[in-house]
């Protein structure tokens, strides 16, 4: 297991799915090797972001050897109806094209157990909304990259809001332009200055903490 | 550093400053979203060309009724057609001493076409693009994988019509310091040619490829920028982010092995070709500075402090080395007051109007949605600090 864990943290995406099938042909526990290797390793790896040691190409890395490795889980996985930490919505909102912090979030959060639900890119207020009532999310998280396209995380707040699900959902928000200062503004329930403070209060969201 | 008494053109006082020579007063740059200039020639400022002004202030009433998320598509994009005019001939008119005009015809930057009842245009390196907002933005890269990174062939620019908008604006204005469009090895490919997340897998998963894409790459922007420069260009203006907010997108190492040789080497070729080189990237710019010193860069465009840079040391200890083009938070500026905004744009030129080797520069493209109040503050400082008001130069 500790394998696996060191070959998803250093991006070793030719030898994880081999790994993980090697593990499940020893009758390995599926949870287990999410519980104590998958998802540590994305753990530490989110650490590592945070610290500065990793970048975006080893975060990138890391995903990828995580995802092989889930390829070869999953279907072992459904059938052992292992429910994941909780639903997080993501999207770039409506106007932005950009991703790539978002899909920084989404790395983050699948690889502590939670499941994404990922919106892409020029996100409409509406959609953010179709999907809290389909999917039933514990967080939703927004990200912009333009000072221009941050404006509408406020729309989008305010059309929760309006449609009466604000109570429903927190809501966290990250991106360049956007501050502390602008998520107190627009009301916001946490601002992520990166994916892994983004992941630690989806965590804390869970747990009641937050 | 002493006081001139003459009064110099645009283009000696830039070029002066980025030698590190005494300058009659600080440069400016201004660099305008096309969104806000037709705003500033409605609320603000009216363009001198007529017809300029004219059809201006008729998109941006057209474009405010609806804004970014609700005006039509057509009226979101329709300013663009200002982007050159609103960086040239207009940043003029509103006081600063650069004017940007790039290289190529309109062809190669974006051949305009409807799909679907959608905006879109293929650009010269064949990615496509849409309107996102206020933007073309690549919704399609020219490059899916790495066979296509292998093969990629590079827009032909053959023909000195590329260089001809340059040419005509020399002789039209030959004493204003114009700087063009290049583009470092790193920024472009990444974001703008190939998707960003198999980019930055490539890098290792592909060094080599990558590393020969690059090579290539590089040898076309040089021979760009040395066409520019003979065509008249003063300043080659290289776009190469290599960071984001409190941080670099790709560790050091990477950065070194992949990324500043090529700068290094592409610095030199337009030194060699008689042009001094401003890099414009966004983003966390700490750990670079040292590396642009031994590149030779002359200036540094736009220092962000939302980024975590910090201006005040990063001048103390690299201000008599190289030019920073900054001062004036756009991003930030956004959420301050106007009295905020002025005092903020003051503690900036305190610091590098100091010594010179400050050029007074927007953190980014003016956006529209600053308030007009904002706005009106920034061009009223700027212009005080451009009559001495605030001097603070020293006599050395």
């Amino acid at each position: 297991m500790e394998q696996l864990k060191e070959m998803v943290i250093k991006g070793k995406t030719k030898e994880t799915a081999g790994k993980v099938k090697e593990l499940l042909d020893k009758d390995t526990d599926p949870e287990a090797i999410m519980k104590e290797a998958m998802i540590p390793a994305m753990d530490e790896v989110g650490d590592l972001f945070a610290k500065g040691d990793y970048y975006v190409p080893e975060m990138l890395m890391a995903a990828k050897a995580m995802n092989l490795g889930l390829e070869v889980l999953k279907p072992i996985l459904a059938q052992c109806d292992i429910e994941p930490l909780g639903t997080v919505v993501i999207g770039t909102v409506k106007g932005d094209l950009h991703d790539i912090g978002k899909n920084l979030a989404a790395i983050a959060l699948e690889g502590a157990g939670f499941e994404v639900v990922d919106l892409g890119t020029d996100v409409s207020p509406e959609k953010f909304i179709d999907a809290i009532k389909e999917h039933e999310p514990k967080v939703l998280g927004f990200s912009a990259l333009l000072s221009t396209t941050m404006r509408s995380m406020k729309d989008t707040v305010e059309a929760i809001d309006k449609a009466g699900i604000r109570d429903r959902v927190k809501i966290m928000i990250g991106g360049a332009p956007v501050t502390q200062k602008f998520a107190d503004e627009i009301g916001v329930d946490f601002y992520a200055s990166d994916s892994t403070s983004g992941r630690n209060f989806a965590r804390e969201v869970v747990s009641g903490e937050a | 550093m002493t006081d001139t008494r003459e009064k110099m053109t645009s283009r000696e006082r830039v070029l002066a400053c980025l030698k590190g020579l005494p300058t009659d007063r600080v440069p400016v740059m201004y660099w305008l979203n096309p969104h806000a200039a037709v705003r500033l020639m409605a609320e603000f400022q009216p363009a001198n060309s007529k017809i300029w002004n004219f059809v201006g202030r008729w998109l941006w009433k057209k474009f405010a009724g609806g804004g970014e998320f609700d005006a039509k598509e057509i009226w979101r994009a329709l300013p663009l057609l200002y982007t050159l005019y609103a960086n040239n001939d207009y940043a003029l008119e509103l006081g600063a001493d650069m004017a940007q005009v790039p290289f190529g015809t309109t062809e190669y930057w974006g051949k305009l076409y409807r799909e679907n009842g959608k905006i879109r245009a293929k650009d010269g390196f064949g990615s496509i693009r849409g309107m996102g907002g206020i933007y073309l933005e690549v919704i399609e890269p020219a490059i899916k994988n790495i066979d296509d990174l292998k093969n990629f062939r590079f827009p032909d620019v053959s023909s000195d019509r590329n260089f001809d908008r340059i040419r005509k604006y020399r002789q039209k204005h030959p004493d204003v310091c114009i700087f063009t469009d290049n583009f470092g090895v790193q920024d472009l490919p990444t974001s703008q040619m190939f998707e960003m997340s198999q980019m930055m897998i490539a890098l290792y998963e592909y060094p080599d490829e990558i590393k020969q894409f690059q090579q290539n790459f590089a040898d076309y922007m040089i021979d760009i920028g040395r066409r520019s420069i003979k065509a008249g260009a003063d300043i080659i203006f290289m776009y190469d982010d290599y960071g984001y907010t409190n941080r670099t997108l790709i560790s050091m190492d990477m950065w070194k092995e992949f990324t500043y040789p090529h700068l290094k080497r592409m610095i030199e070729a337009f030194h060699d070709a008689g042009a001094p080189v401003m890099l414009h990237s966004c983003g966390y710019q700490m750990p670079f500075l040292e590396y642009y010193v031994e590149a030779e860069l002359d200036a540094l465009q736009t220092f962000q402090l939302k980024a975590g840079n910090d201006f005040e040391k990063a001048y103390a200890e690299f201000g008599d080395k190289f030019t920073f083009n900054t001062g004036i938070d756009i991003q930030l500026g956004e959420q301050m007051t106007p009295e905020e905004l002025r005092e903020d744009i003051l503690r900036s030129y305190r610091i590098g109007g100091r010594n010179g080797r400050h050029i007074i520069g927007m953190s980014h493209m003016l956006q529209y949605t600053m308030p007009i109040e904002n706005m009106r503050m920034i061009f009223k400082t700027v212009n005080e600090i451009q009559a001495g008001v605030h001097d603070s130069r020293v006599d050395r």
